[in-house]
């Protein structure tokens, strides 16, 4: 949305009551409402750089605005939330330089901007709308002229089964049809989009992959990092301004003269080496010895976990509301697909909901080809409509269960309940009630994933998250591996020797075949650590174990500190929504995003001028730990990707990593040598035959 | 056979292997062109499930890594010359057999490979190829030898589903080369029975 600066004052007052309304397009994309009050704003250039480097990502996002009009109007920027992502960075241009933003308590930071703005200052604000958007405002974007901001979030990397997944989200899920038709989403970038990823791994990776990219240029850099580079517009402005920091990308790119619309989301896959040992990863930020420091401790179990080899019984419970119009597809692909791979001697129902619930198999079906044939049709069919009562296809699904067979429900959705009960612990003691796994499919980039991931955990089960972009072969192999072995379940982990604190996850429940654990925490002095992880494989106990160091200090990766911190955000959030909002449970929520500086549900990031800064007294916190993370890329940057292994010496699994199967034919020296008779028989004969001739 | 050679080897010369040394070139000159296991070339289940088939064919040019890459060529070079010299045709014929039979095993009988490359299936289907010529020229102790060697190299391959003496970046897949000599063996097969209806 934008507001003149010459506009009536009435125009002002609506627009800023609807700026308290977080915007939502189909897309991510520059907002204006969708009443034609006020001309689209373009988006100049988009230009994206991702760098995967010690167990994590960071996605830095330049764009320009560009007003071709003869007023000044506001830039709202809306994108869907990353998975998982926290927002460390908004920096905006104001006379030619950047000036990065300050972290508030959200509505002191909304009021700030809005003064701002009335006063023509320039001003940006980043807020979070729960776990649907992240919203850049700026004001103003000056009639005829651009405006430049950069945006940085980072996340932990996920790699699955050998396969390592990044998500650039820009596909909205759709699931707030009110505020789809308030606002119209301007998602064609008018001169030149970017996307370029380095992958720094430690570990032998075999191949990246960008799908339904043909123009996307793959290439192993002379240091085996990895770069995908993606390229559409005029190219020649990109050379000029230079790629956004803390990267060093082969100058030589793909052309595309097209122009980009951020409509679908980017996905790269990458593939480690098969055979890699099960290991622990470990790396730290501890820049003062005697002070206090934060890990990310990353383990990868070993294939130790056997088939199961009888029959089970599938619960497919699906959404059909509204909201899964455009995934619905998807959804019935992998519902196809996962059909068959199920066995003869497996059964499955299949439960529709959408405000109602409706069964379309009667009772419990075998998995024949026909069966599978036939209801995989009948999905397909099925025309997505109305609300979302998830609550109640989930309820019908698990009082479809049968007490005397394995069973597993399997949950598609984009999550957003909006019909009937809606409470997150509601759906928790419901799953609680019953003893069956829940494995939950999240669609899209809107779903409730705080909600669906806390209830999906609550059942020792796992969420996976699905993109239009996604390969969903490629997603379905993972989770068939999953389903179809035994799984670690009541999981434990155990530090003793070096003092550790405020570990996150606190509780970390199951994992299952090629899942990584990710831990983060606190940890005072140096020294040996023994490292225990305990948990249960069929009901019987399991322990594994290990001895490494936690280094006295260490400065490469201060980006930990703000990792762990939206870790623990995150982890009081659920707790509040289990147990309800507490006043000293969000407040401590809010505490620990201002001092890292973090965009949150109760926090935003907010840029002034240098001299407001100044004169409302905001401490430019968020600036100084800025300069030591860039340092610290810059530093990492000149150097090689450093292995973070710790457990060589005493390697916590004795199995390698499970992996996605992979072969090549091969033949070596001694089938050669096999070779040799033949060859012998062969000049012999040739010999004979050169004889007779002559 | 010996028949047979004198008339493909030109008077009991040997002649120049074209054929073999375009697609040994080619195969080599693929990993120096787009790297090991290359992406785009690759057997890639997904990929192909998607549209892009040619992977089924191209996917046997491809190589994991260097050791993968020569010793898949040297084998090749060395039995699709040999071949080469009594018949190009047989050669083709074999390549396509491979293409087929090893194409299918992959897709339908190993249905969670993902991802394949190699030319020893290939190198397998030839190999019997070769063996059947010998074999028509006239039995001998040492074919009859090196064929046990190589089909109890095989099973012990398949049993232990690994290659004995290989250490490439991919592991091996045995079954790939099972499924090359079944293709030679119903080529061999088909073109008995066309041959009788004839």
């Amino acid at each position: 949305m934008r507001t003149g600066k010459e506009s009536a004052p009435w125009q002002l007052i609506l627009l800023a009551a609807l700026l308290l309304i977080s915007g939502v397009g189909q897309a991510a994309g520059l907002l204006t409402p969708s009443d034609g009050r006020l001309p689209p704003l373009e988006i100049k250039s988009h230009q994206v750089s991702v760098v995967i480097e010690d167990g994590y990502a960071i996605t830095t996002v330049e764009q320009t605005f560009h007003n071709p009009h003869n007023q000044d109007l506001e830039a709202i920027y809306s994108f869907p939330v990353p998975e998982h992502g926290v927002v460390s960075e908004f920096t905006l241009w104001i006379d030619g330089q950047p000036v990065s933003g300050e972290v508030l308590e959200k509505q002191q930071a909304r009021q700030i901007y809005e003064e701002e703005k009335a006063a023509g200052r320039e001003a940006g604000i980043t807020e979070k709308d729960s776990y649907k958007t992240f919203d850049i405002s700026v004001s103003p974007v000056r009639a005829g002229q651009d405006t430049r901001i950069r945006l940085v979030y980072m996340q932990a990397a996920a790699i699955d089964t050998g396969i390592g997944r990044y998500l650039y989200p820009l596909e909205e899920g759709g699931v707030d049809e009110e505020k789809l038709a308030f606002w119209t989403a301007t998602e064609t970038v008018k001169e030149h989009f970017s996307f370029k990823l380095l992958l720094r791994s430690s570990y032998p990776v075999d191949a990246l992959r960008l799908p339904n990219q043909p123009n996307a240029l793959v290439q192993q850099l002379p240091d085996g990092d990895w770069l995908v580079e993606l390229v559409s517009g005029n190219n020649s402005q990109l050379a000029e301004e230079g790629a956004p920091q803390g990267n060093n990308f082969n100058p030589q790119q793909p052309q595309n003269q097209a122009a980009f619309t951020l409509d679908k989301d980017l996905v790269v896959y990458w593939r480690l080496q098969d055979n890699l040992p099960g290991s622990v990863d470990l790396v730290t930020y501890k820049p003062d010895a005697s002070q206090r420091g934060t890990f990310m401790l990353t383990i990868t179990p070993g294939d130790d976990l056997q088939p199961i080899i009888e029959g089970r019984d599938w619960v497919f419970v699906l959404d059909i509301s509204g909201s899964m119009n455009g995934k619905y597809a998807t959804l019935a692909d992998g519902v196809e697909r996962a059909l068959g791979k199920l066995r003869p001697e497996d059964r499955f129902r299949i439960i529709l909901f959408n405000k109602s619930t409706h069964e379309l198999t009667s009772g419990y079906v075998n998995a024949t080809p026909e069966a599978v044939l036939r209801y995989s049709a009948e999905v397909a069919g099925i025309q997505p409509g109305s609300g979302t009562n998830l609550y109640a296809g989930l309820k019908r699904g698990l009082k479809a269960l049968d007490a005397d067979r394995t069973s597993g429900i399997v949950l598609v959705t984009d999550g957003v309940a909006n019909v009937g009960e809606t409470q997150q612990r509601k759906f928790i003691e419901l799953i609680k009630k019953h003893d069956a796994r829940l494995f939950t499919f999240i669609m899209g980039n809107s779903a409730n994933r705080p909600m669906l991931e806390a209830m999906t955990k609550a059942s020792g089960g796992f969420a996976v998250s699905i993109s239009n972009s996604d390969d969903i072969v490629g997603q379905l192999l993972a989770v068939v591996s999953k389903v179809t072995h035994q799984a670690l379940h009541g999981v434990e982990l155990r530090i003793k020797g070096v003092k550790t604190a405020d570990i996150t996850p606190q509780e970390i429940g199951s994992l299952y075949r090629g899942q990584q654990l990710t831990i983060f925490g606190h940890y005072w002095g140096e020294g040996m650590a023994d490292v225990e992880l305990e948990g249960r494989i069929s009901g019987t106990d399991k322990n594994y174990s290990t001895r490494f160091a936690f280094p006295a200090s260490s400065d490469e990766n201060p980006e930990l500190e703000r990792l762990w911190a939206y870790a623990t955000i995150e982890q009081l959030q659920a707790e509040m929504e289990d147990f309800g909002e507490k006043a000293d449970l969000k407040r401590a929520a809010t505490d620990i995003a201002l001092e890292y500086s973090l965009v949150t549900n109760n926090t935003s990031m907010v840029v002034l001028r240098e001299e407001q800064y100044q004169a409302r007294g905001i401490e430019r916190r968020n600036q100084q730990r800025l300069t030591v993370e860039q340092a610290a890329q810059q530093q990492r940057a000149q150097r090689q990707a450093v292995s973070r292994r710790v457990d060589t010496q005493q390697p916590m699994y004795t199995q390698s990593r499970p992996s996605h199967s992979s072969g090549g034919g091969a033949m070596d020296v001694w089938s050669l040598l096999l070779l040799l008779p033949l060859i012998g028989l062969f000049i012999q004969r040739n010999r004979v035959a050169r004889r007779d001739v002559s | 056979m010996l028949v047979d050679l004198h008339k493909v080897t030109s008077h009991g010369s040997l002649k120049l292997p074209w054929l073999t040394l375009l697609i040994g070139t080619f195969a080599v000159g693929l990993y120096l062109w787009a790297g090991p296991a290359a992406p785009a070339w690759v057997f890639d289940r997904i990929a192909i499930g998607q549209g892009e088939w040619w992977r089924l064919f191209t996917g046997h040019f491809v190589h994991s890594d260097l050791s993968h890459l020569q010793w898949d060529i040297v084998a090749f070079v060395v039995i699709a010359g040999m071949l080469e010299q009594q018949s190009r045709r047989l050669i083709l014929s074999g390549l396509s057999a491979g293409f087929l039979v090893i194409g299918g095993w992959l897709w339908w009988g190993e249905p969670e490979l993902l991802y394949y490359c190699g030319l020893s299936g290939i190198n397998h289907t030839l190999l019997v190829l070769l063996f059947h010529q010998l074999w028509k020229g006239g039995a001998h102790p040492l074919l009859f030898v090196s064929g046990l060697a190589v089909v109890a190299k095989m099973i012990v391959e398949l049993v232990s589903n690994q290659a004995l003496f290989t250490n490439t970046a991919w592991p091996s897949l045995p079954s790939a080369h099972v499924a090359g000599v079944a293709a030679a063996v119903l080529f061999l097969i088909i073109q008995q029975r066309q041959s009788r209806a004839c």
